[in-house]
């Protein structure tokens, strides 16, 4: 294909001298995942938690299973294996019902968060009956201002009018029949004197 | 009682409208999925990790689109399908042999899926790159285990469901690995789908080859992976594509480690079983990283298109070329503009049938948070109308997973006649307790092209 002109065509014999490099890999490893035998339970119940690619060196810190945030209570922790593994149980704690995160961190001998990590699990707190709160909608973006909420909102008002109007009228109309009666009582006749 | 009356008559006016039905009333921006994006999944749970999106669309039916991406909380390959534009989501989870690897970060530090695309019928095509789990009591880093290889998954009622994954290619030996798979689904033979597979060969944790497989059967079998890059090596391929003459165009990069690159296009004459290449531009910092030039065919006027990045202007900026010869020869550049500084990469690009080019791209602006642009040009890429930004909150990279596996997976875009659909991760949802990412979605309704 004819694509070089000549200053290209010699740039190009100089590069190609040159080595051509390779994209180095950029993750070291997997990210550490975690994951809860059930995916929902009530407060108090002991529930299995697993995880892998943690960091299995032995200078290591172990992994700390942390509510609803990094630096959340901690509800459990493990030594990782040699190929990265831990298993334990936690306890859930005293929650409201619904959705909630653990988060498991592990960081090495220098204090630093291990490559992968935080891994992160959602976990639901079913009610003492084991029924989880009534599942939200998957939350799309909001709309823009005009929604159906303000529309029903304005409605709303347009029949509080509408009904303030007709009880206006009403009220109205009988003043006016009110005073018309009135008018309608017969008057004494004048007396004429011949 | 008059001011009654005119409180009852305007009442009686205004009242029927307010009771329209409120998807009629409301300004057609507000439309979900079209006006604003919206989550292409159904996961409830606050914690969610998807990466590496694409996207697919029904030619027929631009209502009926298909997503793939990783979940990366629950190391899984997850496509997601809709029939309604978007508004109703069902996920589901490739079946991955249990003698692979889970679907996350390979040997190489690269996500395992490539772009999902549909083929003829109700067929949709994934691929994934994987290895072989060691046996029990072999030595992972021994001779004996096998670098990824390749699988592919297969749809046939249009993304409703996927067979199990099934390797097509035995990856070739430890120290080497086929990664980051790019896929195209074309009008084959004898009423099957040709499939065209791209891939980095990669060993030593450099990765300094491309390879493409060809399928003529709708999958069933592959050809063995043909050598796209011959001596001194390159990377980067991009998906191939199939131009109306049956040849087969791709590209690919040659980087020099001192920022020094080279974007070579790649054609074969012989369904796949040859390639040559020439080089068409040399830019500092082309694909800056690991991102391949991205190549399309224009159904209408066979030209060739590509979009790419690199650091020409200092920034990094995305430019689109064109080559009404067949590849013989390139036009100039033409730089897609956004306005407010910043810097754009992970370009991609569409061609609707009838011609129309979308490309879509990030932008990191000034906030140092992410936007999501798209172009488009009706007249075969002589102009492009200003970028659009298709988002509608910035996305903060510093939630979701950009920090740990990179900014290396581009948004997709797919194009019908009278659409555009686009697929990219966003952090909206996200907290720094969930860290959720995901995919969103958004469909740009579009003219179909003017026939001069």
């Amino acid at each position: 294909m004819k694509v070089l002109n000549r200053a290209m065509a010699s740039g190009i014999v100089a590069l190609t001298a040159a080595a051509v490099t390779g994209a180095a890999a950029f993750g070291c490893t997997a990210l550490a995942t975690i994951s809860s035998a059930t995916a929902a339970a009530p407060v108090g119940n002991s529930v299995a938690l697993t995880g892998s690619s943690f960091s299995g060196a032995a200078a290591a810190a172990p992994v700390i299973f942390h509510w609803n945030g990094v630096n959340g209570p901690e509800v459990a922790r493990a030594t990782p294996n040699a190929a990265g593994d831990v298993s334990t149980n936690f306890t859930v704690p005293k929650a409201d019902a619904g959705y909630h995160t653990i988060v498991a961190t592990q960081q090495n001998a220098k204090g630093e968060a291990v490559y992968g990590t935080p891994a992160r699990q959602s976990f639901q707190v079913v009610g003492p009956d084991g029924r989880a709160p009534a599942a939200p909608a998957v939350a799309q973006p909001p709309a823009s201002p005009t929604t159906s909420s303000d529309s029903s909102g304005v409605a709303a008002l347009t029949f509080a009018l509408g009904a303030a109007g007709l009880a206006l009228f009403g009220a109205g109309a009988t003043t006016m029949v009110r005073q018309s009666r009135r008018q309608a009582k017969p008057v004494a006749a004048t007396v004429r004197h011949d | 009682m008059v001011v009654g009356g005119l409180l009852l008559i305007t009442a009686a006016v205004r009242l029927p409208s307010e009771l329209k039905d409120d998807e009629s009333a409301a300004p057609i921006s507000t439309e979900l999925c079209v006006g604003r994006p919206c989550r292409a999944n159904d996961d409830p749970r606050p914690v969610r990790g998807y990466e590496s999106p694409s996207i697919a669309v029904n030619q027929q039916d631009p209502m009926h689109q298909v997503v793939a991406d990783v979940d990366l909380v629950g190391s899984r390959c997850t496509w997601h399908v809709t029939f309604d534009g978007g508004k109703i989501w069902t996920d589901g989870e490739l079946a991955i042999p249990p003698e692979f690897e889970r679907c996350t970060l390979n040997s190489n530090g690269f996500l395992s899926m490539s772009n999902v695309v549909m083929g003829s019928g109700s067929n949709v095509y994934v691929a994934l790159s994987l290895a072989r789990v060691p046996a029990e009591g072999v030595d992972p880093r021994g001779p004996e285990v096998l670098g990824e290889g390749m699988l592919l998954a297969i749809s046939t009622d249009g993304g409703r469901t996927f067979g199990p994954a099934r390797e097509v290619i035995p990856g070739p030996d430890q120290e080497r690995a086929l990664v980051r798979p790019s896929l195209g689904a074309f009008p084959g033979p004898d009423n099957k789908d040709r499939l065209l597979l791209t891939m980095w060969g990669c060993g030593d944790g450099r990765c300094e080859r491309g390879f493409l497989a060809r399928s003529d059967d709708g999958g069933a079998t592959f050809g063995s992976p043909v050598l796209v890059t011959p001596d001194p090596g390159g990377n980067s391929p991009s998906q191939a594509v199939l131009a109306a003459d049956g040849s087969i165009f791709m590209t690919y990069l040659r980087r020099y480690g001192d920022e020094r690159a080279e974007l070579l296009v790649a054609r074969s004459g012989d369904d796949g079983k040859t390639f040559s290449a020439g080089v068409v531009d040399k830019q500092n910092n082309l694909g800056l990283r690991y991102d391949s030039a991205k190549i399309a065919v224009d159904p209408r006027r066979g030209w060739l298109y590509m979009t790419y990045t690199d650091t020409r202007d200092g920034p990094s900026r995305v430019f689109f070329r064109r080559s009404k010869n067949q590849g013989r020869s390139w036009e100039r550049v033409v730089r897609l503009r956004t306005d407010g500084g910043g810097r754009s990469f992970s370009p991609n690009l569409a061609v609707s049938p009838d011609g129309r080019i979308d490309v879509v791209f990030y932008k990191r602006g000034p906030n140092d948070a992410d936007d999501v642009f798209a172009a488009v040009s009706t007249d075969g890429g002589s102009t492009f109308a200003e970028p659009e930004k298709i988002n509608d909150v910035p996305i903060s990279r510093k939630i979701g997973y950009w920090n740990e596996i990179g900014n290396f997976y581009v948004p997709g875009v797919a194009s019908t006649t009278t659409s555009a659909v686009f697929a990219w991760s966003d952090t909206r949802d996200g907290t720094p307790v969930t860290n959720a990412q995901e995919t969103l979605t958004r469909r740009l309704d579009r003219m179909p092209a003017p026939t001069s």
